[in-house]
């Protein structure tokens, strides 16, 4: 309390405010007798004091008037020299105390900055539902012209870009090709030899369905067409065939007397009789799917697919017929 | 760079004068709302409740703050500062006032006139405080301003004592007087009386019946 904080109890003051005369002990009562002369009195007294103390609490005080602030600012400034402007300055400039809410300057500032986005806003809004109602029609016809054009464009694109990754794979590269062929002629040169000198041995030199003569043609005629569609398979031809020398050496080696024949493609005659027969069993070798047969007395059972005059002598003589 | 000036809501009044006798703007500002309001209060009560002449008087005092800063002496504290100038200004317009009337007493021509008829508790009030003010007017100008210092504005006796250039000793018995002499003339309304007298219109009214 107030009272407390500001009167000691060494005052009659505080026992008017804070005690009844019957609350009062020995001592107290001893300061209170020294100023107040009966029970009367110190009531009379208290009354007066409480009531003076409710009067002041509930009058309104009283407030400034706002502009003998702006006049004694506007007085000190004119005393005072110029100093540095601070942006406080400015917010209290803007909203100051001492004026109503709708009154200050930042307030109206605000409220007059709203409206005019309140009405760009609703303007702006407008123009655009009118627009986008017109885009709207305007969009569905776009989009499909659009989308056929894409379409077109990116098959097109598609097209040139398969054509330009054909390009590139095609293009020649004469030092593979020199190379494979390289490589071929060395095959050729050691298979070919071999061959000859070990007649009484035969190798299998249908691998991949073609002989030595015709991937040499085949590439001859690559190089000078600059035709490399074929080139993978080459490669693959190629080095099937390597294979196919080596593991027919490994065989001449392993089984001298016996002769192994495969091919994907019918052996023809000239081939086989380059061979030396020597002995009279023959099996198929293991990595071919289809080959031919030598059997003992030189004799050459041929594969599956591969007919005589004599056997088709029957449909020879119904097509007769049928003429 | 600093663009925002710091706040003095939380500085003393005393560091805040400092500041205005350099000539810091805000720190006046802030002066001025910490004591515009005590200062028109205090001389509304002193100068016979005149809102235009206390207005005056506030405007003159923070004149003299803007004019004269360095009168005040940042060591003494800056409240009993400003109250003993409020008080000298008082003093003062008290003396023109005399040479006005003629007079030396400082009444105010106001007299409120009660109305003791009504019956209830809060016109009892009403009454009372209207009573209050009328003595309060009546008292001289020393006792009157102890007593609005001390109960008005919860000054403590020895700030009063600064204030008004006397002893502690006397701002007491100037309470005291002020108390005592209210009490006498308000006694009517003191609790004791008001049984008093609520037996006396008791045994009137019996007396009526029988």
């Amino acid at each position: 309390m107030m009272e407390d904080r500001n009167r000691s109890k060494m005052d009659v003051e505080f026992y008017l405010l804070n005690r009844d005369y019957n609350e009062l002990t020995i001592d107290e009562l001893a300061i209170v007798k020294e100023h107040v002369e009966s029970e009367q009195e110190f009531n009379e007294m208290k009354a007066v004091a409480m009531g003076v103390g409710n009067i002041f609490k509930e009058e309104k005080e009283l407030a400034p008037n706002p502009a003998i602030k702006v006049a004694l600012l506007k007085e000190f400034d004119k005393q005072q020299p110029a100093g540095a402007y601070w942006l406080n300055g400015i917010f209290t400039s803007l909203f100051p105390k001492e004026k109503k809410l709708f009154q200050k300057p930042g307030m109206q500032l605000i409220g007059l900055a709203a409206s005019v986005l309140l009405i760009v806003t609703i303007a702006f809004n407008g123009n655009t539902d009118i627009n986008n109602s017109t885009l709207a029609q305007n969009e569905g016809v776009k989009t499909a012209e659009e989308a056929v054009e894409e379409h077109s464009k990116l098959e097109r694109e598609e097209v040139a870009e398969e054509k330009n990754l054909l390009e590139k794979d095609l293009e020649p590269t004469t030092e593979v090709i020199e190379k494979e062929i390289a490589i071929l002629n060395e095959v050729e040169i050691e298979e070919k030899p071999e061959s000859v000198q070990n007649k009484g041995i035969t190798a299998d030199f249908m691998y991949d369905a073609q002989p030595i003569e015709s991937v040499e043609a085949d590439l001859s005629i690559a190089a000078d067409l600059d035709y490399r569609r074929n080139d993978t398979n080459l490669n693959a031809s190629e080095e099937s065939f390597k294979k196919g020398v080596l593991k027919d050496k490994e065989k001449v080696a392993k089984s001298d007397d016996k002769l192994v024949i495969s091919a994907t493609a019918p052996a023809t005659m000239e081939a086989v009789e380059e061979f030396s027969i020597s002995d009279d069993e023959g099996y198929f070798s293991d990595d071919v799917s289809a080959g031919a047969i030598v059997t003992g007395n030189n004799s050459i059972d041929l594969p599956v697919n591969t007919r005589t005059l004599a056997e088709d002598s029957d449909l020879i003589g119904i097509l007769y017929t049928a003429m | 760079m600093q663009l925002v000036k710091k706040s003095y809501t939380a500085e003393t009044d005393e560091n805040l004068m400092r500041e205005v006798i350099k000539g810091n703007n805000l720190a006046f500002s802030e002066i001025y709302d910490r004591w515009s309001k005590p200062m028109l209060n205090y001389f509304y009560k002193m100068l016979w409740q005149d809102r235009e002449k206390a207005e005056d008087f506030m405007q003159e005092i923070f004149t003299k703050i803007i004019h004269k800063p360095q009168l005040y002496n940042p060591s003494r504290a800056f409240k009993t500062w400003i109250y003993s100038v409020a008080n000298n200004m008082c003093k003062n317009e008290y003396r023109r006032a005399e040479v006005r009337k003629g007079t030396s007493n400082s009444l105010h021509d106001n007299i409120i006139v009660h109305d003791s008829s009504a019956p209830d508790k809060e016109h009892d009030k009403n009454i009372f405080n209207d009573r209050l003010k009328e003595e309060l007017e009546l008292l001289s100008e020393n006792h009157k301003k102890t007593f609005i210092l001390r109960f008005k504005h919860d000054l403590s006796i020895k700030d009063i004592a600064e204030i008004l250039e006397t002893s502690e000793g006397t701002v007491k018995s100037r309470i005291f007087y002020t108390l005592k002499k209210l009490g006498k003339n308000l006694k009517e309304f003191s609790p004791v009386a008001k049984t008093i007298m609520v037996g006396v219109c008791l045994i009137e009214l019996v007396q009526y019946i029988i």
